[in-house]
């Protein structure tokens, strides 16, 4: 079984970060692991961002996609990182960590910055005044009511 | 599944492709979704979506089926969500519509309510079946989509034993009250009859509830069959062996025990009040009047706990009769620990005045995700997407189709 639809490249061996080809690679690879949303089959993939392109090579190949056409996942203290592909594949990154440190090296690669409800849930001040502005609106409601 | 059993006969119980690596293994289901993180997410979004008059919920659904999803994992690889809360949006406008036309009926008159409430109760089993769509539709494990396909007719019938006499309560009350109460006034010229036959009619009315409860386990059945049975996953089919009787036992055993709680905590309650009533009858009176919120908190834990038995006992129930052609699901939910973390639950819920009601959420979804395993008889790196799956090519995200328009839900 092989990915369809690969674009296969000069790089078509798997890179590590100290190869010459990661030489004019933008940002550090990540390891990944690649579903192509036809099959239940993982791909053991690795990632890097390559003018405004995420770059998605593994032992089939690699594959192309616009930085601003791919969702990303929303950064989150727990669980998975799984990012969809334009294609319909889905790319999974089971280290937390390691790619919240990838992502911190990729904004100048076009990569969105966190979106602004993301931001608002993550930062617990945020939140909080949030929740006092709830309360205020169940007591304005509260008045009117009793009006 | 005939080739397996034979197999499994054939070479002492192990099932599997004997020349394959892989043997009859267990998939546990794992949860690693944090409650200070989703009470984060729940204050956000419920500020945002009534700042937004509801606008916004469709997306706040969105993000928390992304993080509630992407949390569950099945054998280490977790689930994803792909809706697109714009299509969701409009789903949410058409239930808000619905919603208004009801409100609005209100006003005008009690025949109109009851032909907005009608039509309302019409369409709810094909929104409901076309939420299952899409949620599950946009759902994916390794990559593949799941899939519900439930079919629109049956999505009626699983829902006829209680949309029915719903239905008929609606026509009843709303729509002929009018002439009913004509044909009342024909019938009994007297006013003081009248009011005796209006009388014993509300005495009557309390008996729908308990006859609506008494159809509950019987709609459940019907709805947990539909919905397990339509569950699909790249070439598996899901199907569900379940009898009614034995939702019903289920039911009621967890009747028997909120009937229990009650009978034994009345007892205790009111061992004291008999044993003043001889010595002080003053101190006594007093007495049955502050035991009333007492016996209104006996009666509330009563609920919690037979409610939790009952939904614990249907997990179960539920999900360990679901299989498919090569996967047998497993559910080991503790019926007991259930109970007493969801009264616990409920008790701080009401202490915080819903604060702790995220924590609650994920505590509770984590008992019930981590009960649960799958008996694989495959490999699944085999597994291809589904035809009907594959068509979009996987990149657009998945639509229910309700009267023509594609909508989520």
């Amino acid at each position: 079984m092989s990915l369809p639809s690969v674009r296969i490249t000069a790089a078509s061996t798997p890179l590590s970060d100290d190869s010459p080809a990661a030489a004019r690679v933008a940002t550090t690879t990540l390891a990944a692991e690649l579903f192509d949303g036809r099959s239940a089959r993982a791909w053991p993939v690795r990632l890097w961002l390559e003018h405004e392109q995420l770059v998605v090579h593994g032992a089939a190949g690699e594959r192309r996609h616009a930085v601003r056409r791919v969702v990303w996942p929303e950064p989150m203290r727990h669980g998975q990182r799984q990012v969809h592909l334009p294609d319909g594949g889905v790319l999974v990154v089971r280290d937390a960590q390691a790619w919240d440190d990838w992502v911190a090296t990729g904004h100048g690669q076009g990569l969105p910055r966190r979106g602004l409800v993301a931001a608002w849930i993550g930062n617990w001040p945020q939140v909080l005044l949030a929740l006092i502005g709830l309360v205020a609106m169940l007591f304005a409601a509260l008045r009117l009511w009793e009006r | 599944m005939r080739l397996h059993a034979e197999e499994g006969a054939a070479s002492g119980g192990l099932t599997g492709w004997p020349h394959s690596l892989f043997r009859k293994r267990q998939l546990e289901m794992g949860f690693t979704g944090s409650g200070s993180e989703y009470f984060r997410m729940s204050v956000v979004h419920l500020l945002l979506t009534l700042l937004s008059l509801t606008f916004y919920a469709p997306f706040a659904k969105a993000r928390r089926l992304r993080y509630l999803l992407s949390n569950t994992a099945v054998d280490g690889h977790a689930l994803s969500f792909h809706g697109d809360p714009w299509t969701m949006l409009r789903g949410h406008v058409l239930l808000m519509a619905l919603m208004g036309l009801c409100v609005a009926a209100e006003r005008i008159s009690s025949a109109a309510s009851g032909a907005a409430l009608l039509s309302l109760l019409t369409v709810w089993p094909a929104l409901w079946r076309a939420g299952l769509q899409f949620r599950l539709g946009n759902t994916r494990w390794r990559g593949l989509r799941l899939g519900f396909e439930g079919r629109l007719r049956d999505a009626y019938l699983a829902f006829a034993p209680m949309l029915v006499p719903l239905m008929l309560l609606v026509v009843v009350f709303r729509l002929c009250r009018v002439p009913l109460m004509a044909q009342a006034h024909r019938l009994f010229p007297d006013a003081g009859a009248l009011a005796d036959a209006l009388q014993l009619m509300l005495a009557l009315s309390w008996l729908l509830p308990v006859a609506l409860l008494a159809l509950l386990p019987w709609t459940l059945a019907r709805l947990a069959r539909y919905r397990h049975n339509g569950y699909r996953f790249a070439d598996q089919a899901a199907t569900l062996a379940l009898r009614t009787s034995e939702v019903y036992r289920v039911g009621l055993h967890a009747a028997g025990l909120w009937l229990l709680i009650v009978v034994c905590g009345t007892g205790l309650l009111m061992l004291p009040r008999l044993g003043l009533s001889r010595l002080w009858p003053e101190v006594s009176l007093s007495l049955s009047l502050w035991l009333s919120w007492p016996l209104a908190v006996v009666a509330g834990i009563a609920t919690v706990l037979a409610w939790a038995c009952f939904s614990a006992r249907c997990h179960n129930l539920f999900w360990g009769r679901t299989a498919a052609d090569d996967l047998q699901c497993l559910s080991r939910l503790p019926v007991r620990p259930y109970m007493a973390r969801v009264l616990r639950q409920g008790v701080l819920t009401l202490l915080t005045l819903g604060l702790y009601a995220p924590f609650a959420i994920v505590a509770q979804l984590r008992m019930r995700i981590e009960s649960l395993s799958l008996t694989l008889d495959a490999d699944p790196e085999l597994w291809l997407a589904r035809q009907q799956s594959q068509t979009p090519v996987g990149a657009k995200p998945f639509s229910a189709e309700l009267l023509g328009v594609r909508l989520g839900l």
